[in-house]
Parts: structure tokens; C-alpha cells; sequence
């Protein structure tokens, strides 16, 4: 993956603006982005880790952890959001025990909240894994967690 | 350039352009309250506190960020900008421990209570280990808030312990002062802003330790915090120090100065004095002061062992034997960390009491060719253009950081090192000679500039041009080329560079022949080169006491019977023939078994007198604290042993009185004519097929020296206690060993065991290795401080 990493950043050209597109496709080719990632870049681009870390966890998009075995996202659009969608987040938060952008100890279960899946009409929405659950109530995300092998 | 008028709270003020609208205002005595702005960082405009109103202008401007400009007319203070400030100010104390500054009685606990200063978290400014230097509780003076707005605060987020100093997010304002002083200033970058919003934080990638993220622990963060979020963690809770005395930086010839903070006849803490960027070693490596180890009392060997004496006593016994050994039977050796006074003293005693020229002062500096003019830190950072060879990030960080700043201001960079490091990171510039070859190289580019007429004016004056050209003319450049792996276009291209401007030259910790070369090339290119001595005084040493014949080889040969020893550690081989030895310090280490009289030396924080830093300037000494135990400055030592001697004119009261007789003495200095140092290309160490591996063992920022200092700092000593060294990873994987495994390392002097570490940066066939107590079994008989090579075979460790 290093190696990969490095590539990538010579692709790029190396130069500081390009940070963030870089990031952008780290995160597609391995789905996070990684400590060794943020190393290889830093070496790479003569930037501090710190400070690409600074960057990665400002815009909500990067993730810095390995996603989960099965990744739940929670529709914060503004149809979702004013019909439940920030309960519905709470209410992930708690029974997952971890905020959007973070993963459980175990690995089963990561969390993320996404902008307007373009489902609005059954709106709450929360897509586990690809598949998409409208009008989802707080029971009713309690059971798919559960169905999946989470407690709740 | 124009100068700007404006007027600033009705006052008429003439300023540079460029100036900032607060910095007018402060010019005009005004203060305005400001977190997050700092004198040595860029305008930021994050805390808003600064706001002002200026005619014609819309909205509050922040003043940090607005430049002054012709005409304009600012108000600084009136009741609708001390109601925006008071506004922000409460959002920011309602997320800060404010219990003090909201009390009703604020200042009045000492009546009311003992104050309890254990708390293991501030939970208000009478609890917080910044002492009443904060800048919040500033502003709060300044402003004024309404108590009854703020909302009780508790406490939330764990604070970090980091080598030296705390963090506590829980005292943080997120002014940024830390992060950008890091990256401006410092250029490491090892703090960050991460998260967003409400969760926003000061912290590491990962939460990473500092120590893995290039962190040098400078402490300038800490310093530029105005909360106390980030702070020392040396007494960190004893209160603030009675006064602040103002000396210099022991360790390197840089002559910083530095803050001793004092009470009770104890030092607290050290800080930087005001506007002064300090290293690791200045700022936090002085532990060694009040080391318990140090040495109390005289001593005097009797039946073998050392038996504690009266001063009188000792001095009287150490006098009576020093009279057998008058002339050339004596030697007198002193380290370059000695006041100007002591060596003075010292040479005296030398030449008048004990009629002998043997002074030896140990040092393992390359000084700069005699003829060379001094360079100051200030015309570094306005030099246009910069040739560093070595690495002065680990031997003379000022240095480092007057590079840096020259860098931002647009000056071009050539770095020629083997090894990474952050200034060759940050060089556009950066020549990658094999380890042990930057002789030749700085040889080989004098070549182009010989042939292409680039030299400057200042190298015809030079004597031997004519022979020194005729030689360069006869270098095989495809030679040098292939020797230290540099190409021709590489040279060329980095003279073109040069010869633009008048480069300044740095060569430091590298051998008499780099040094040679480096001069030769400055010769050509301006005369502009410095070499930085490794010690506080080494500049002082070589001004004072100039080496007269070698004392290391009739020590040797045998030939000297009795040694007067002060501040010096020496090789153990030069000790062998001695018959008696005198030896004054703070420490015995490595004499423990050989000194026939031991004589406690005050430190640098318990005496006056000067050295003279790298630049020829005079930095001065102040005590702070009396002398520890029954110690005494060595000053004065060395005058009550001439007295009892019988020297004459010894009688000083102070050490003044010493240095204003050196001024008479020294007069002014005549620098020799330039001359070149004919070239002579010699080998480099060789790896050979017994030992195939090249050992590099490079200067290191926290090992000083010998290390008898900086192994008195606990949180140094952490940092250096593991032996690591890197290597290639195609040299690892050759051997079939995997990062992170023990190794045997052998040289033909001993073996360790240490960790090898894969990194790419290091260069085929090499160990990179740092100057530690422990490589020194390995490695030859050079004097710590400069890079040490020998041939090495790394072999697998089963332990
Ligand atoms: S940082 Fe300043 S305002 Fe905050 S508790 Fe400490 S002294 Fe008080
Ligand atoms: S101590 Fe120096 S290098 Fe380390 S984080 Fe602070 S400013 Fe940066
Ligand atoms: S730690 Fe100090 S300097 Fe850094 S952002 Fe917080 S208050 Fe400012
Ligand atoms: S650069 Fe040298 S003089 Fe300055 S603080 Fe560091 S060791 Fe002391
Ligand atoms: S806002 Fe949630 S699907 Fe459109
Ligand atoms: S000091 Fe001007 S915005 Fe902070």
C-alpha cells in the first residue's frame, strides 16, 4: 500500500494544493485513510503528518479508520434531517457506541453520515452496507443492527 | 520608502508600510487586546479581540491584520468595541475554567485560604500553573466581563504529557499561536488543528507522540501559548520565580540568551529571555544545575582512595605537589565551556606558575581560517543565498533557524549533507555526496567556477591564487564525480546558483579538510564562511589561547608528569603517564579512578563572566543562584591555587576585574591575510570486505558532548536511552534482518548491540548512526561533536 501510496503522490505531482484531491483518491483506492498513508504522503510532499491530519479530519468526508465489516450511513439531508434524521443519528450513535467517521473496537460496525441519497420521498433514510432503509424508526434501526449481529 | 500617516485614537503617528494597525496603535502606547496575534508569526485574525473601528472603513476590522495605511483614522477604544470584545470574550471563558475570574471576591483567597496548588487540573486561574503571565486573564483585565454571563465550566478533556512539557485542551483557546509557531518559525510542524466545529482541537496526527513527529522540543509553543494550556512541566506547580536573571546558554557557540527563573536561592524553570528562540538543550537541558551527583566538597586521594578535604586544605596539597612539576612536565588542559575569565586565568597560571606552554583546550570544533571576517546570525537571515554543509539542525539550532527564516525570505538554499535533514528536506538544493566525501565535493565545484570566471574580486587578494588555480585545474572532475557520487552537472549547476550572490558558507561538525575545501570555496565566492564552535566558548578558547605545539602527543610520548585538568574529559590513553592530576568540575565522571585532587566547580548558572559566542561577540554570564554544596567558579579556584603558588597579581574581588584585564590584554586582533589551503584529495574511510558497512555516527541534538550534562536531564535521557540506527532497506533485507530487530555492530575497536531501523533515506551501504555514549566503543578517538565514520559488520543478534 505504501508503495501505492507513493505513486500516487508523484502522479499528483507533489505539490501542496493538491493535498486534498490526493486525500480524496487515497480514500477511494482503500476506502480510509490510513497512519501509514498520512506517513507515506508526509515523506513524500514534505508536509508535516500533523498538518495533513489536520486537513483529513476537518472536511467530514475523510474517514481515518478502517471501515467497518458493514458500514451504516445516515442520511443528514434536509429531508431526512427535519423529518427524524438527527434523532435517527443520535440514536446510532448511542446503541453503536461511536460518532460518524469512527469505527467499533470489534470492526463489525463503522458509522458515516451522508448528504442526500436522493430518496427523500421515504425519508429517514439509512443505507447499511449498499442497501437502502426508508422511514426507518428508531426500532427499526435497533433491529436491522441487530439482524447484522450488533447488540442493541 | 514613504512612511505612513495615520491617526490612531486622535494621536498623529508616522509608520513603516507594513505596519500593522495594531502595531501603530502599540507604537502610539495603546494597547488592544489580542490573543491570538504574535510578534514573530504572520497576521491570523482568529480570536477577533482586536477588533477596531476604522472611518470609512465598514464593520470592526481586526487590527492584527489590517496593514496601516495614509490618512486612516482609528478608534481603538469605545463602549460599542468593548461590548463586541466583552461578547467574545465570555463565549470563550464559558468553555474555560473560570471560577477565578468569575469570583466575587477574586483575589482575596490568601485571606481566605492557604493556596492549595496541587490540583491535578486547573479549574481556575489560582489553580493554573501559568502563574499570572496569562494573557486571558489580561485581556479579562483589559475588557472586563460581566461575572454573571459566565457559565461554570467543567473540566472534560484529559491533558497529554509530552518530554517536557503538558498539554490541556481544557485551558485551550484555540488561538493557534502553537501551531503556526511550529510551522513558521520552527518549521517542524508538529502540532495541528484537527476535528471540526465544537470538537476542534490542538493535537497530533493520531494523537501520535511528539517525540515521533519531528518534534525537537524547542518549547516554542509553550512560550507562545497565552493560556496556560500548554506548559513546562518542571516545577510546574511551584509558583512563579522571584526575579528572572538574564545569562546565556551553556551548551552550543550560538550564545543564546536565556532566563533563569530564581527563588529561594533555587532555579525554578528557564524560558527563553524576551523574543529569543531557544533548543531543546537551552530551554529545558539545564536538570544538570541542581544534579545531586554534583561534586560538594574538595577531595584529595589518600591510600587510594579520595577523602573529602577543607578547601584550604586541598588547594594547599594540590600546590605542594604542583611545584615538582614546573615546565614542560605540566600540562594544562580546559574545555571550551569555560568563561573567558577562567581561561585567562588559566593560561597565567599556566605560563607564570608553573613556567609551562602546555594548554590544551579540548575541542573538537574546526575553527573557521583565521583570515575569516565574523558573520552574524543577522546577516544570515539576510543572506540571498546559503551553503550548508552538515547538519547545524542537531549542532547549532539558531543557526537552523536563522537558515530558515533567510529561506523564507527568498534566499536560495544548497544543502550538501549525505543524510536527511530538515533543512536539506527544505532545500531546493540538495547534494547527496556518499558519506565522508563533502571535501571533495566542495573541491570539485571550485573547479567550474575557476574555469567559468565566476569567482569575485575578493579572490584575487588571496595569496597562493596562481598554485591553488593550477591545482584546481588539474582535478579530474569525472573522478571527483565518481569518489563522492555527485555528477558534474550537478556541480556546475549548483555553482551557477552560487556564484549569483555572495553565498554565505556553513561547515558545521566536519573535519579539518571539509573545512579546508569549504574555505577555499568561500575565497572564490566572497569570503563569507562560518564554523560555528561546538562549545559555548570555543570562540573565546581559540582567541585566548591558541594551540601552541601538541600537547596530545607529549602526553603521549609520556613526557608530561603532572596535569592540571578543568571542565575537560580526555581520553583515557593521555592519562596513562601522569603521576599526578588535578582535576575541577562538576562532575568526576571518567576520573574517578585518576584524580589525585578534586575541586568542585561552580556551574555556568552560579558564576559571572563571559564567553564569546561563534560571531565574536561577547555574551555575558550573570549568576543566579550561589554556588551549590561547597562548589566554588573556577575563576576564582585557579586564582587561590596561583596565590599559593606564590603567583603574583591574582587578587581579584570579581570577575570583572578579569575581564576588563583581558580587554587590555587581548587589544585588537589582527586577522592574517586570506590564503588558500592547497587541496589534497585524501580517501575517505573505507568499508573493506571484513567490515562492508560504512558507520556514520552524526552529532545529535540531545547528547551534548561528552553527554555528562545533557545525561543529567531525565526526559533527555529518555530520548536517548534507546541505541538505534538506520539502515537501508535493501541493505536490511540483504541481511535478513527486519526493522526493529537487534544487531551486533562491530568495529575494529569493539562491538554493541543495537536496533536497526529500515529507513530509505539512509544511503546504501551505510549505518546511520547518532553520537551516543555508546557508539563511542566503536568509533575512533575523535572528539565527540563532529560526524566519527568507521567500517563496521552488522550481524544478527540472537539475544
Ligand atoms: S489559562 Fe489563564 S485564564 Fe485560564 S485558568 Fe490559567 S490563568 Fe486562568
Ligand atoms: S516543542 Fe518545538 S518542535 Fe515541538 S511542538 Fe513545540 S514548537 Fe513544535
Ligand atoms: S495550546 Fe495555547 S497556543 Fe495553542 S492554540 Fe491553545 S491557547 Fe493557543
Ligand atoms: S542553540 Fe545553542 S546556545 Fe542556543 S539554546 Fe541551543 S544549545 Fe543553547
Ligand atoms: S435528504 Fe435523505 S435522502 Fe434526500
Ligand atoms: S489578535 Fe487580532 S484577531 Fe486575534
Amino acid at each position: 500500500m505504501e508503495h501505492k501510496i507513493r505513486e500516487m503522490v508523484r502522479d499528483a505531482d507533489g505539490s501542496r494544493g493538491e493535498l486534498i484531491p490526493l486525500l480524496q483518491k487515497v480514500q477511494s483506492e482503500f476506502g480510509y485513510i490510513s497512519q501509514e498513508a498520512v506517513e507515506a504522503i508526509a515523506e513524500e510532499m514534505s508536509l508535516s503528518e500533523s498538518r495533513i491530519y489536520g486537513v483529513a479530519t476537518f472536511y467530514s468526508e475523510f474517514r481515518l479508520q478502517r471501515p467497518g465489516e458493514h458500514r451504516v450511513k445516515v442520511c443528514m439531508g434536509t429531508s431526512c434531517y427535519l423529518r427524524g434524521g438527527k434523532v435517527l443519528m443520535e440514536r446510532t450513535v448511542q446503541t453503536l457506541g461511536i460518532r460518524p467517521g469512527e469505527t467499533t473496537p470489534d470492526g463489525k460496525f463503522s458509522l458515516e453520515r451522508v448528504a442526500c441519497v436522493g430518496c427523500c420521498a421515504r425519508s429517514p433514510v439509512v443505507v447499511v452496507d449498499d442497501e437502502v432503509h426508508a422511514k426507518v424508526s428508531s426500532s427499526k434501526l435497533d433491529r436491522i443492527v441487530k439482524n447484522l449481529g450488533g447488540e442493541s | 520608502m514613504e512612511k505612513i500617516r495615520l491617526q490612531v485614537d486622535g494621536v498623529d503617528l508616522e509608520v513603516e508600510p507594513g505596519t500593522t494597525v495594531k502595531e501603530a496603535a502599540e507604537m502610539a502606547g495603546v494597547k488592544i487586546p489580542a490573543l491570538c496575534s504574535h510578534p514573530k508569526l504572520a497576521p491570523y485574525g482568529a480570536c477577533r479581540l482586536c477588533l477596531v473601528k476604522i472611518d470609512g472603513m465598514r464593520g470592526y476590522p481586526s487590527s492584527c491584520t489590517t496593514p496601516a495605511a495614509e490618512g486612516m483614522k482609528v478608534t481603538t477604544l469605545d463602549p460599542e468595541l468593548q461590548e463586541l470584545r466583552r461578547g467574545i470574550l465570555e463565549m470563550l471563558l464559558s468553555d474555560h475554567p473560570n471560577v477565578c475570574i468569575s469570583c466575587e471576591r477574586e483575589g482575596d483567597c490568601d485571606e481566605i485560604r492557604a493556596a492549595l496548588r496541587k490540583a491535578p487540573q486547573p479549574t481556575g486561574c489560582r489553580y493554573c500553573p501559568k502563574d499570572g503571565r496569562c494573557e486571558l486573564q489580561e485581556a479579562v483585565d483589559l475588557i472586563g466581563v460581566d461575572k454573571d454571563m459566565i457559565l461554570p465550566f467543567e473540566p472534560e478533556k484529559p491533558d497529554f504529557k509530552s518530554p517536557f512539557f503538558d498539554r490541556d485542551p481544557n485551558l485551550c483557546i484555540l488561538c493557534g499561536r502553537c501551531v503556526r509557531i511550529c510551522d513558521e518559525i520552527r518549521g517542524v510542524g508538529a502540532l495541528s488543528f484537527v476535528d471540526r466545529g465544537r470538537n476542534s482541537m490542538v493535537a497530533t496526527a493520531f494523537n501520535k507522540p511528539l517525540e515521533e513527529l519531528g518534534c525537537r522540543f524547542c518549547g516554542a509553543c509553550v512560550d507562545a501559548c497565552p493560556t496556560g494550556s500548554l506548559i513546562e512541566r518542571a516545577n510546574k506547580w511551584a509558583g512563579p520565580p522571584e526575579r528572572i536573571v538574564t545569562t546565556t546558554c551553556p551548551y552550543c557557540s550560538m550564545g543564546c540568551e536565556i532566563g533563569l527563573g530564581e527563588r529561594e536561592d533555587e532555579l525554578l524553570r528557564v524560558r527563553p529571555a524576551e523574543g529569543s528562540q531557544l533548543c531543546v538543550r537551552g530551554r529545558f537541558g539545564l536538570d544538570f544545575v541542581s544534579d545531586p551527583r554534583r561534586l560538594n566538597r574538595p577531595q584529595v586521594r589518600k591510600g587510594g582512595k579520595l577523602v573529602e578535604k577543607s578547601w584550604d586544605e586541598a588547594l594547599d596539597i594540590a600546590a605542594d605537589r604542583l611545584k615538582d612539576f614546573r615546565g614542560r612536565k605540566f600540562a594544562l588542559v580546559a574545555s571550551p565551556s569555560c568563561t573567558n575569565e577562567t581561561l585567562y586565568l588559566l593560561k597565567r597560571f599556566a605560563e607564570e606558575v608553573m613556567d609551562s606552554e602546555n594548554v590544551l583546550v579540548f575541542d573538537p570544533a574546526v575553527p573557521a581560517p583565521s583570515w575569516a571576517e565574523d558573520v552574524s546570525l543577522e546577516d544570515v537571515r539576510a543572506a540571498r543565498s546559503i551553503l550548508v554543509v552538515g547538519d547545524p539542525g542537531e549542532t547549532h539550532p539558531a543557526l537552523e533557524l536563522a537558515v530558515r527564516s533567510a529561506v523564507k525570505g527568498g534566499a536560495d538554499l544548497l544543502v550538501i549533507s549525505p543524510f536527511f535533514s530538515s533543512l536539506a528536506s527544505k532545500s531546493a538544493f540538495w547534494i547527496r555526496p556518499k558519506p565522508g566525501t563533502e571535501s571533495i565535493v566542495l573541491t570539485g565545484l571550485a573547479r567550474p567556477v575557476i574555469e567559468r570566471g565566476l569567482q569575485k574580486e575578493s579572490a584575487d587578494r588571496a595569496e597562493n591564487l596562481s598554485t591553488f588555480i593550477a591545482q584546481i585545474r588539474e582535478i579530474d572532475l569525472d573522478e571527483a564525480a565518481k569518489i563522492s557520487g555527485v555528477s558534474k552537472e550537478e556541480m556546475v549547476k549548483a555553482d551557477e546558483v552560487l556564484a549569483e550572490n555572495e553565498p554565505i558558507i556553513l561547515v558545521a561538525g566536519l573535519s579539518q579538510e571539509t573545512m579546508d575545501a569549504a574555505s577555499n570555496l568561500s575565497l572564490l565566492l566572497g569570503r563569507r564562511i562560518i564554523a560555528p564552535g561546538v562549545h559555548a566558548n570555543s570562540r573565546g578558547a581559540s582567541d585566548l589561547l591558541p594551540v601552541a605545539g601538541d600537547v596530545q602527543d607529549l602526553m603521549r610520548a609520556g613526557e608530561v608528569e603532572a596535569a592540571y585538568i578543568v571542565g575537560a574529559k580526555i581520553p583515557e590513553e593521555l592519562l596513562s603517564s601522569l603521576k599526578f592530576l588535578v582535576v575541577q568540575d562538576l562532575f568526576l565522571e571518567g576520573f574517578e579512578d585518576e584524580a589525585d585532587v578534586v575541586l568542585p566547580a561552580a556551574s555556568f548558572a552560579e558564576s559571572d563572566g563571559c564567553f564569546t559566542s561563534f560571531d565574536g561577540r561577547r555574551r555575558q554570564l550573570m549568576r543566579a543562584v550561589s554556588a551549590r554544596g561547597g562548589s566554588k567558579p573556577d575563576w576564582r579556584i585557579v586564582a587561590e591555587l596561583a596565590k599559593k603558588m606564590g603567583g603574583e597579581n591574582f587578587d581579584y574581588e570579581r570577575a570583572e576585574e578579569v575581564g576588563a584585564e583581558i580587554d587590555r590584554h587581548l587589544g585588537d586582533r589582527k586577522r592574517p591575510e586570506p590564503r588558500f589551503v592547497l587541496p589534497c584529495l585524501s580517501e575517505p574511510t573505507r568499508a573493506d570486505d571484513d567490515r562492508p558497512l560504512l558507520l556514520v555516527a552524526r552529532p545529535w541534538l540531545y547528547h551534548f558532548g561528552t553527554g555528562i550534562r545533557t545525561g543529567k536531564v531525565p526526559d533527555l535521557r529518555r530520548l536517548t536511552k534507546d541505541e538505534v540506527v538506520e539502515m537501508n532497506p535493501a541493505d536490511l533485507s540483504a541481511l535478513g534482518v527486519l526493522s526493529g530487530e537487534k544487531v551486533v555492530l562491530d568495529s575494529d575497536r569493539g562491538r554493541i548491540v543495537v536496533t536497526v531501523k529500515a529507513d530509505r533515506r539512509v544511503p546504501a551501504g551505510t549505518v546511520h548512526a547518532r553520537a551516543t555514549a555508546g557508539m563511542d566503543a566503536l568509533l575512533p578517538e575523535v572528539f565527540p561533536g563532529q560526524i566519527r565514520t568507521c567500517a563496521v559488520r552488522v550481524v544478527r543478534s540472537d539475544v
